[in-house]
């Protein structure tokens, strides 16, 4: 398909079929078409036949006018087409007009039907099919800040999250913290899942565990803090050393005082006694 | 061939043979027209094959309106020497 053959190739594909040298090929093609040039020049009209005639015109511009049996065989895959005759209500200016025919013959059904509305009905069925793709399309567009939503509520569940620990940080990091970030990820979570779950997709459930799972990530890296958790819970050991030893001196004074206390009671009792 | 062969006697061939070889030729340029070839001669032209999409025609003798299907017509483009001698 689309390609060029040139002297060359039409001497070679006449060698393989008449079996001849390709030299003697060429040479009868050149020889031919010169042949055919120098009579169309001498009588300006050479007919081939099952091929075609060349005409020189009175402009003298060359045309060719193949013949019947070469267009049928070059049109052979459309031979199975004919022309087809139009309607003769088809007038010129309808075919100028091409597309706009269909849509004079629709408009022409409802003009029966309805007064004057032709005109209106068309822009009312375009007006009602922007309608619908507007309609359409915001379902779309709906869609995805339902899904853009989603992560708007992480920060909430990442800011909730510092809340619960600083106060437990507080009284007691290392044996407290992670049951009450547990705590905090189940109260966290069960309002999420209802609100969720008042929308009811079960898409949206997996991008809340993946919100968890990173959470969980921020979570991980607590440890930097927790870190300084090590220094507490060596001063949590000097604190308890210390608590031990203020709670030590404590009893020492207690029992001192209580010491003193039984002793005045015993020495009032005996005294009251002797 | 309606036209006369002098020249291609010269090469040592009869006027059958001629005649034989000249079909050949003719039947390998239509062959390759039918393929959606194209075939250039120097010094004569080109020829080639092009669609045409359906157009809608009216039939001048009798008035009537026709829708012409799509077909394939053959084109041949002489080529410089030939219109050249043509002119001449």
């Amino acid at each position: 398909m689309n390609k060029l053959h040139t002297l060359d190739g039409v001497s070679q594909l006449l060698a393989a079929r008449t079996g001849r040298d390709i030299d003697f090929c060429r040479q009868f093609t050149s020889a031919l078409f010169g042949e055919i040039s120098q009579q169309l020049g001498n009588s300006k009209h050479v007919s081939l036949e099952n091929f075609g005639e060349f005409f020189i015109d009175s402009e003298g511009s060359v045309t060719f006018h193949p013949a019947e049996a070469l267009s049928s065989h070059v049109n052979e895959p459309f031979s199975i087409f004919e022309p087809l005759e139009l309607d003769s209500s088809i007038t010129e200016a309808m075919l100028a007009e091409g597309t706009e025919t269909p849509a004079e013959s629709v408009e022409e059904l409802p003009s029966q039907s309805v007064e004057e509305a032709p005109a209106s009905q068309p822009q009312a069925a375009a007006a009602q099919s922007e309608a619908a793709a507007e309609n359409a399309a915001p379902v779309v567009v709906v869609t995805a800040p339902e899904v853009v939503e989603q992560p708007a509520e992480t920060p909430v569940y990442e800011v909730e999250q510092p809340k619960a620990e600083t106060p437990e940080g507080n009284s007691e990091p290392t044996q407290v913290d992670t049951p009450a970030e547990e705590g905090v990820e189940s109260q966290t979570q069960a309002p999420e899942l209802d609100q969720t779950e008042s929308s009811a997709v079960s898409q949206e459930e997996t991008p809340v565990k993946t919100e968890r799972k990173h959470d969980r990530v921020t979570l991980a890296e607590r440890p930097q803090v927790v870190g300084p958790k090590i220094t507490y819970d060596t001063e949590d050991d000097i604190f308890d050393d210390e608590s031990a030893s203020h709670g030590g001196w404590l009893k020492f004074f207690v029992g001192l005082i209580l010491g003193l206390i039984l002793g005045a009671l015993g020495a009032y009792t005996a005294m009251l006694y002797l | 061939m309606q036209f006369e062969i002098n020249k291609l006697t010269e090469l040592g061939i009869t006027q059958g043979e001629a005649d034989r070889l000249t079909a050949d030729v003719l039947d390998i340029i239509s062959t390759s027209l039918c393929l959606g070839d194209s075939v250039a001669i120097p010094g004569f032209g080109r020829f080639s094959s092009e669609k045409e999409n359906e157009y809608i025609g009216k039939d001048l003798t009798t008035g009537k309106t026709y829708l012409f299907p799509p077909h394939i017509g053959v084109k041949f483009t002489p080529s410089g020497m030939l219109k050249k001698g043509a002119a001449q």
